[in-house]
Parts: C-alpha cells; sequence; structure tokens
C-alpha cells in the first residue's frame, strides 16, 4: 500500500524537502519532476529516511542539462506511468 | 444592464436588479422588503415559516461566510428551530426545488458554492 | 460500491493566496456528495487553524470563518501535524476549537485518495 509523492519545485527555493520527509513511509516512492529534478544532485536528498525508491523524471532532467546521481534513478515517461499504476496513491506536493 | 435581467422596484422607487438566474446583482442591497419583491417575482408567497429560515441563512452567512449547502442547511436548522424543522423534507415544502439555493437567493446570499 | 478515503491536506498558509478556501471548498464538495473527507493541516498549512483571526485589511475574506462552520458538514475534527506546529513554535491553545493532533505520514498511508492544497 505505497504512496508515489511527486516533487516539481527547486528544493532549494522551498522547503519541500523537509516537508516530504515528514509524510513519507517505508517503501513509498518518490519521483522529481519538472524543477524538482534539481534536487536529483547535491545532498538534499539525503534528508529523506531509508526504504524510500527516488526516481527522476529523464525528459525533465535532459531538458535541465541535469545529470542522473547515485541518490536517484531515471525514468522515463511510461515508467512514470507504471509508478503510478503499482503504487496505492499519489500525493503531489507542489 | 441586458434586456433579459429583470429588476424589482421597492415601494420608494428604488430600481434592485437581478441577474440571469434571479439572485441580486449586488448583495449588499438585500433588505426584507427586497426580500418579498423577490419571493412576489417568483410567485412565493413568504410566511414566517420561510424567514425563520431565511434569518438562519443570514445569520450562518454573517458566521461562516459561506452560503449552506443542503446538508449543512438541514443540519443547521434542526439545530436552531429543532428536530421537526430540521428535515429536507420539511425545507422542500417551503423553498420547493432546491431549498439551499432558493433560500440563499431570497435570504440575499451568494450561490452555495458546493451545492449540486 | 465501496467509497474511497479522501485526505484533503492544506499545506498554504491562510490570507496570501487563496489554496486554504480552495482545499476547503474540496472538502465541501465531498461533504456534499455524502462523502466527508478528512481534513488535515500541514506545513504552513497550521498557520490557518490559528486562533483569533480576521478579515484582511480591505475586508478580504480569511478562511477562519469557513473553518468554524466545518462541522455542520460533518468534517471534524480538524486534524493538524504536530511536528509542523512545533516547528512554527505554535501550541495547540494558539489554535481555534475543534482541533486534533495528527501525524502527516500515518494520515497519508491510511487514506485511498490525497488531495493537497
Amino acid at each position: 500500500m505505497s504512496t508515489l509523492h511527486l516533487i516539481n519545485r527547486s528544493p532549494f527555493s522551498t522547503n519541500i524537502l523537509q516537508e516530504l520527509a515528514a509524510g513519507v513511509s517505508q517503501d513509498d516512492h518518490v519521483l522529481l519532476v519538472e524543477d524538482g529534478v534539481y534536487a536529483a544532485s547535491g545532498t538534499l536528498l539525503h534528508a529523506l529516511p531509508e526504504g524510500i525508491e527516488l526516481w527522476a523524471l529523464e525528459e525533465d532532467c535532459v531538458s535541465r542539462g541535469v545529470t542522473s546521481s547515485d541518490t536517484s534513478k531515471m525514468v522515463d515517461m511510461a515508467g512514470f506511468v507504471a509508478l503510478t499504476a503499482t503504487t496505492h496513491r499519489t500525493v503531489s506536493w507542489f | 444592464m441586458t434586456p433579459d435581467t429583470d429588476t424589482l422596484t421597492l415601494a420608494d422607487g428604488t430600481i434592485i436588479a437581478l441577474d440571469s438566474d434571479g439572485h441580486l446583482q449586488d448583495l449588499e442591497c438585500w433588505s426584507p422588503e427586497v426580500a418579498e419583491k423577490m419571493a412576489e417575482h417568483e410567485g412565493r408567497i413568504l410566511t414566517p415559516e420561510h424567514w425563520e429560515v431565511i434569518e438562519l441563512l443570514r445569520d450562518f452567512y454573517a458566521r461562516f461566510e459561506m452560503a449552506p449547502a443542503m446538508r449543512a442547511l438541514v443540519k443547521a436548522t434542526r439545530q436552531q428551530l429543532g428536530e421537526q424543522k430540521g428535515s429536507s423534507i420539511y425545507l422542500m415544502s417551503l423553498f420547493p426545488e432546491s431549498p439551499a439555493r432558493v433560500a440563499a437567493r431570497l435570504a440575499g446570499l451568494p450561490r452555495p458554492t458546493n451545492c449540486l | 460500491m465501496d467509497s474511497k478515503s479522501i485526505l484533503v491536506i492544506v499545506r498554504h498558509p491562510p490570507h496570501g493566496s487563496s489554496w486554504v478556501r480552495e482545499g476547503l471548498e474540496t472538502a465541501l464538495v465531498g461533504a456534499a456528495l455524502g462523502q466527508p473527507p478528512t481534513l488535515l493541516f500541514s506545513g504552513d498549512g497550521v498557520l490557518a487553524l490559528l486562533a483569533h483571526q480576521q478579515r484582511g485589511a480591505l475586508g478580504q475574506k480569511g478562511s477562519a470563518a469557513m473553518l468554524e462552520g466545518l462541522s455542520l458538514y460533518d468534517i471534524e475534527p480538524l486534524w493538524y501535524d504536530q511536528r509542523s506546529l512545533e516547528d512554527r513554535g505554535l501550541a495547540v491553545d494558539q489554535l481555534m476549537s475543534g482541533c486534533q493532533q495528527a501525524c502527516i505520514a500515518d494520515m497519508i498511508a491510511k487514506h485511498d485518495v490525497v488531495m493537497s492544497f
């Protein structure tokens, strides 16, 4: 019964990741989209608890010149759709 | 003013404009006389029982800054006017069609936003 | 048909935008359809629960009056995320009546559908 959390804003101009950290549960998925992908590199994602799967939307990374990191895996649009189908609910942290 | 909007004329000659759904264009101009004229315009006659509900709606709006949808109107009526009147059948008999909408219109409230 | 449990999370502060009112309107639609959702205030959303709020300087409506009326729609209690409250140096006695403590992660995990405002 896991949750897919969507982050679409830069974690450097909001404290969205601290808010997210309080809202996630074990086995949840976090997908970075739009300006959220700027969290993919850097250390901010370390604030999230263990046991969370981290993803970054490939299309948004490519358009922003953001390269993949060790912490998050790339997923394309089809993968995004698959994530919404395999999780029980989606929360958008806009 | 477009030709399909109606107006009411008060005893002192003041003209009150209604929108295409019969609501007051300017909610500020509501008065008991305006409510009587609106009811007359819609072919309704307001009894003391109607007025109880209209007053209740105006209190509700002053307190909560929203016009109640049916469910909340029934609940508020039950709390203030008692078990017997706090039913959708009773309110339906006073304000046929859609009590929440019709009574809000006569009470000079905006449309209940979540009234479906 | 089994109805889904709905959680409405308010995460924005009142007055500065219409997010709080939008969230409340959504909760009211659920209630009008006979499915009152759970309403949770988290992050800056807890600021909407502060007692003694007034209208804006130009008379704009806030959300406090609406919050007082939600129990008539069977939307109660008003849940707040405890940590968000503490982070802002607030305590429950500074909030309006009818508020109850919750933890956002548990709340999300307990509902089928989550809408965030």
